[in-house]
C-alpha cells in the first residue's frame, strides 16, 4: 500500500520542471509562516525525545570519568538545589551525540584560530602538551633545602637527581607557534644549583636528540618507555651503573591507548602505542605493595590495559611505598622517591639494584628518614618530571627530621591512590 | 536556571510556550506565574521563597499606600512609601553588601565581625528594582491602581526578565500584557530575537572569555603591553556579548509572551561619549536611575553644583549596584567623572571634533573602566592600565600567542558589535530575495547545532551578570 502512494507522489513531483520546483519550495517557504519557530521546535523535541529515549551509557571513555546518575528525589535534595542540578547533569551527560557535540565544538574553536583547549596545547604533528601551572615558589625552596639537606646528612649515599624535562621543553618544536611554553633548561639549572650535595643528572640532551621519535606520549602527559630507556641510558654511567643493558624485549601491549590530555581537551585526533621494555637479564625480582601487603611477580598489571589508563600497566598507578627485591648481588640499595614518571622507569633500574624502595611523597605520610637504616641504603634517587617537581608540596614533609615534621592525620595511608579516580592520577 | 542552560531552550521553554498556548485565556496570566516560579525555584526553591516574600509584602505596602493617597493622608502615605523603600533597600543591601561593609568595618577596627552567609536570591538587584518603582509610581500615582495580586506577582517575576533585565516599569507590563484580553504574541520574531541572543552568548561571549580568563591570571606586572590590549579588548567584547546576548534572549522570550521588554542595548561601542554611552549600555538601568533617583533629586534644574551633586549620587549608587567592592565604586566614580566633564568642561568642545574621534575617545575611556571593573582590586587594576600604555614592554612571546588566537575573533566581535551585519542583511534580502531565505534558515541550523554543542562542552560558563 504505503510503497504504491509513494511512487504516486514521486511521478507527481517529477513531472514539474526542476527549476519550477525550487522556485515553488522557496515561494512556499517564504509563505510558510513561523519557520524559524518550527526550525527551532524540532532542534528542541527531535533532541530531547531522542535524549530520553536512548539506552544511557554509564561511563564517558572520552571524558574518562561516570556519567551522571537520575537524581534520587528527596524534599532536602529539592530544597537544596541538588535535585534539580542533578537533572541538568543527567542531561548534559546522556544528551544524544554527547561526544560528537563536544568534538564539533572543538572544531569551531580550532576554526577560531584556537590552539589550547581545557588546559592543553593542541600542537603540530597531532602531539598535546599540558600546560604547566606556575611554579609554586614557597614550595619548590623548602623542597629544595630540604632535598639537600637530607643530603649533607646522608653524606654515606649517592644521592641522585633527575628532573625530567616535559614535552614542551623537550618537543618545542612541535608547540603551536609562539606558545608561552615555560624555560625549563633554566628551571633544571636552577635546580642543579641548589643541590650542592647531590649529584643532577640532566637528561635534556639525551632525549632532544631523539626529539623526532615516540619520547613522549601524544594524548597522554608521561614519557613513553623509549623517553625512559634512552634517560636511563643517558643516565647510568653517572650512577656507576657500567654495562647497562641494551637487549629488551619490546612487547607493544596497546595501540590504541588516548591518555589523560585527549580527555582534557576533547581533541581525539590520535592514538598511542604502549611499550613494555623487559630487560634480557637472569635477575629476577618480587614487588611487595607495602600499604596493602599485597605482593606481585611483575611490576605490569596487564588488567591496566583492558581500562582507560592504559600508563597504569606500570604498577597498576601510583602507591604510597612499592618495595622490590631482586636477585642481583650487586650490593646497591635505592630508595626511589618519585611521581609517576617514574613508574615507567622501574624496569630499566632493577637488574642493579638488590632492593628498590619506591616512595611516593605525595601519598606516603610517614618520614622517609627510618627507611635509610632499615633497608641500609646505599643510593638516594629523586626521579620527577619539572612539571611536578616545580609545584610538588610534599617532598619536605616526607624528608623533614621527625620533630620538624607536622603531625599527620592518619600515620598511614589505608587507602591505596591507584583505586583512586583515575582523574586524580591525571594531575602528576 | 539560566537561558543558557541546555535544558531551558530545548525543554522548559518550549514545555512553557505550550502550556501558555494550551490554557484558557482566563488562566494564561496564573500559568506564566507557574513558569516563573518554576523557573526560580530551579536553582534554588530558597530563592523563590524569599522572592515571593518580597512579592508579598510590596503588594501589601503598594495596596496601603493606594489606599492612604485615596483618603488623603499625606503623611501617612509617604511615612508607609519610605518604610517600604527602606525595607526593600535593606533587604537588598543585606545580601548584597552586608559582608562587604562588615569586612571593611572588621579590618578598620581589626576585628572579624559577623557574616551572611546565605547565598544571594537570583535577579534581586534587578526585582527589588523592578518593585522599587512600582512603589514609586504608584506613590506618584503614575499607576492607576495597583491591580490585582495576581497581575503585580506577574510584573514581578516574568521569568524572561527575572534574572537579568532589562528593568521594566509597571505601566509598560499593563499595557501590553496584563490588562489585555488576548496579547500580541510575535512568536517568530521572538525566536528569532531570542536565537541571535544566544549566538552571541555561546559563540562569542564564551569564546571570548576562553581567551580573557588565561590573561586575567597573570600577573600584570609581568604583561606585556600588547597581551595587555588583547586581555582588555577580550573582555570588552566578552561582556558585550554575554549581557547584550541575554538581553536579547530576554526581549525574544518576552516576544513570545506578547510582552515588548525595553530595549537594552544599542551598539554602545558605537558612542559618541560617555553619556551616550549610557543610553546604549544597559539602557534600562540607566533610565531606573534617571527617573527615580536623579530626577527626583532635581536632575539638572537647580544649578550646577546641585547637577553635580545629583550625578555623584547616581553614579555612586550605579557603581555599587553591580556589585560590593571598591573596585565597582571607582569604576562607577570614573563614568561619573568623565560625564561631569562632558557636561561642563567639553560642552563645547566636543561637537567639534570628528566623529570617529569622539567615538574613539569614549571607546578608550569605556575600556579603561572594564579594567576596574575585571580586576580583582584597585592596586592590580592601576598596575594593569599602567602596562597597557607601557611602550617599554611593547610586546612578548605570549602576546604573539594570544594575538594569533584572538585576532580572528576579535575582528568578527568588532564587525559584530556595530550595525553591519544587520544592515548587510537587508541589503542581501532585497538583493537575492530567494537564495537569502535558503542562507538564513542555514545560518540558523548551524548556529543552533554549534550553540547546543557550545553549551555541551562548557557547562561551566556562567552570565557574568547573575551575581550583580
Amino acid at each position: 500500500m504505503k510503497k504504491t502512494d509513494l511512487s504516486g507522489v514521486a511521478a507527481f513531483i517529477s513531472r514539474i520542471p526542476r527549476s519550477e520546483r525550487i522556485a515553488g519550495w522557496l515561494k512556499n517557504s517564504r509563505r510558510a509562516g513561523p519557520w524559524l519557530t518550527s526550525l527551532t521546535a524540532c532542534f528542541a523535541l527531535v533532541f530531547t525525545l531522542v535524549t530520553l529515549l536512548l539506552p544511557k551509557k554509564t561511563f564517558s571513555e572520552k571524558e574518562n570519568r561516570k556519567l551522571a546518575d537520575p537524581p534520587v528525589f528527596s524534599l532536602s535534595a529539592l530544597w537544596n538545589g541538588d535535585y534539580t542540578d542533578g537533572i541538568g547533569a543527567w542531561f548534559a551527560d546522556h544528551f544524544v551525540g554527547r561526544d560528537r557535540w563536544i568534538a564539533s565544538d572543538l572544531q569551531y574553536k580550532r576554526l577560531l584560530g584556537f590552539r589550547e583547549n581545557g588546559g592543553v596545547w593542541l600542537g603540530k604533528k597531532k602531539t598535546q602538551f599540558l600546560i604547566p601551572s606556575a611554579p609554586n615558589e614557597t614550595a619548590l625552596e623548602k623542597n629544595l633545602s630540604a632535598m639537600d639537606a637530607f643530603a649533607a646528612d646522608h653524606s654515606e649515599v649517592n644521592t641522585y637527581v633527575a628532573v625530567i624535562p616535559n614535552a614542551c621543553e623537550v618537543l618545542k618544536n612541535r608547540l603551536p607557534a609562539n606558545a608561552p611554553a615555560p624555560d625549563q633548561a633554566a628551571y633544571l639549572q636552577r635546580i642543579a644549583g641548589a643541590l650542592p650535595n647531590a649529584r643532577f643528572l640532566n637528561v635534556t640532551e639525551a632525549l632532544t636528540q631523539h626529539r623526532e621519535d615516540d619520547i613522549f606520549y601524544k594524548t597522554d602527559h608521561h614519557w613513553t618507555s623509549y623517553g625512559a630507556y634512552l634517560a636511563f641510558l643517558s643516565m647510568a654511567g653517572e650512577m656507576g651503573i657500567d654495562a647497562p643493558i641494551t637487549e629488551y624485549d619490546i612487547y607493544p601491549v596497546s595501540t590504541v591507548f588516548t591518555g589523560t590530555l585527549a580527555s582534557k581537551s576533547g581533541c581525539f585526533n590520535t592514538t598511542d602505542t604502549v611499550e613494555l621494555y623487559v630487560p634480557k637479564t637472569d635477575v629476577v625480582y618480587a614487588v611487595t605493595y607495602v600499604s596493602t601487603l599485597q605482593k606481585s611477580a611483575s611490576i605490569y598489571d596487564e588488567s591496566a590495559l583492558e581500562t582507560k589508563d592504559k600508563y597504569t600497566v606500570f604498577f597498576g598507578g601510583n602507591h604510597p611505598r612499592v618495595d622490590i627485591s631482586t636477585t642481583s648481588e650487586s650490593g646497591r640499595r635505592l630508595l626511589l622517591f618519585k611521581d609517576s614518571y617514574a613508574n615507567c622507569f622501574v624496569q630499566f633500574l632493577f637488574p642493579y639494584f638488590e632492593e628498590i624502595v619506591m616512595v611516593d611523597p605525595r601519598y606516603y605520610y610517614d618520614n622517609a628518614d627510618p627507611l635509610m637504616t632499615q633497608h641500609s641504603i646505599t643510593d638516594v634517587l629523586y626521579l620527577y618530571n619539572c612539571d611536578t617537581f616545580m609545584t610538588d608540596t610534599s617532598i619536605a614533609d616526607v624528608l623533614a627530621p621527625p620533630a620538624e615534621r607536622p603531625s599527620p592525620t592518619s600515620p598511614v595511608q589505608t587507602e591505596q591512590p591507584a583505586e583512586q579516580t583515575t582523574s586524580e592520577q591525571a594531575e602528576e | 536556571m539560566q537561558f543558557n542552560d541546555l535544558l531551558f531552550p530545548l525543554v522548559f521553554l518550549p514545555l512553557s510556550v505550550l502550556l501558555f498556548r494550551l490554557v484558557p485565556a482566563a488562566f494564561k496570566k496564573p500559568a506564566l506565574v507557574l513558569c516563573s516560579c518554576l523557573f526560580i525555584a530551579w536553582g534554588s526553591p530558597q530563592d523563590l521563597l524569599l522572592t515571593l516574600l518580597s512579592v508579598v509584602f510590596n503588594y501589601i505596602s503598594a495596596r496601603e499606600l493606594y489606599a492612604l493617597r485615596r483618603q488623603g493622608e499625606e503623611k501617612k502615605a509617604k511615612a508607609v512609601f519610605l518604610s517600604a523603600v527602606i525595607a526593600d533597600l535593606l533587604f537588598l543591601g543585606y545580601f548584597k553588601y552586608f559582608n562587604f561593609v562588615t569586612s571593611n568595618l572588621g579590618a578598620l577596627f581589626k576585628t572579624a565581625l559577623v557574616k551572611n552567609t546565605l547565598a544571594v536570591p537570583m535577579g534581586i538587584s534587578f526585582f527589588t528594582f523592578s518593585e522599587l518603582s512600582f512603589l514609586f509610581d504608584v506613590y506618584r500615582e503614575r499607576v492607576a491602581a495597583p491591580g490585582k495580586p495576581m497581575d503585580f506577582a506577574l510584573y514581578v517575576l516574568f521569568f524572561p526578565k527575572f534574572g537579568s533585565g532589562p528593568i521594566m516599569q509597571y505601566k509598560d507590563m499593563e499595557e501590553q500584557l496584563l490588562s489585555r484580553p488576548a496579547p500580541r504574541l510575535k512568536t517568530e520574531t521572538g525566536v528569532r530575537v531570542f536565537l541571535a541572543g544566544l549566538f552571541k552568548k555561546v559563540l562569542l561571549a564564551n569564546t571570548l572569555g576562553a581567551v580573557f580568563t588565561p590573561i586575567s591570571s597573570m600577573d600584570p606586572a609581568s604583561m606585556s603591553m600588547v597581551t595587555a590590549w588583547i586581555g582588555a579588548l577580550s573582555y570588552a567584547f566578552m561582556l558585550y556579548y554575554d549581557f547584550s546576548g541575554y538581553s536579547d534572549m530576554a526581549l525574544g522570550i518576552g516576544k513570545i509572551f506578547g510582552v515588548d521588554l525595553p530595549v537594552n542595548f544599542r551598539y554602545p561601542y558605537l558612542s559618541d561619549s560617555v553619556s551616550d554611552f549610557w543610553r546604549r549600555w544597559h539602557a534600562s538601568l540607566g533610565a531606573w536611575f534617571r527617573d527615580y533617583v536623579y530626577i527626583p533629586l532635581g536632575g539638572s534644574r537647580g544649578g550646577d553644583l546641585k547637577t553635580v551633586r545629583n550625578l555623584t549620587v547616581v553614579w555612586l549608587l550605579t557603581g555599587i549596584w553591580h556589585g560590593a567592592n571598591w573596585t565597582f565604586l571607582i569604576w562607577g566614580v570614573f563614568h561619573g567623572a568623565v560625564i561631569v566633564l562632558e557636561k561642563f568642561v567639553l560642552k563645547n568642545a566636543l561637537p567639534r571634533i570628528p566623529l570617529p574621534l569622539r567615538r574613539a575617545g569614549t571607546f578608550l575611556a569605556v575600556l579603561a573602566g572594564w579594567v576596574f571593573f575585571f580586576s580583582p582590586g584597585v592596586g592590580p587594576a592601576f598596575s594593569y592600565l599602567g602596562r597597557m600604555v607601557s611602550v617599554a614592554h611593547f610586546t612578548d612571546r605570549t602576546a604573539g600567542y594570544y594575538l594569533l588566537t584572538a585576532l580572528p575573533l576579535l575582528i568578527v566581535s568588532v564587525i559584530g558589535a556595530s550595525p553591519v551585519v544587520r544592515n548587510a542583511a537587508v541589503a542581501l534580502k532585497r538583493s537575492h530575495k530567494k537564495w537569502f531565505f535558503v542562507a538564513e534558515a542555514a545560518v540558523f541550523a548551524l548556529g543552533l547545532g554549534l550553540s547546543i554543542a557550545g553549551m555541551l562542552s562548557d557547562t561551566y560558563s556562567s552570565f557574568l551578570y547573575a551575581q550583580f
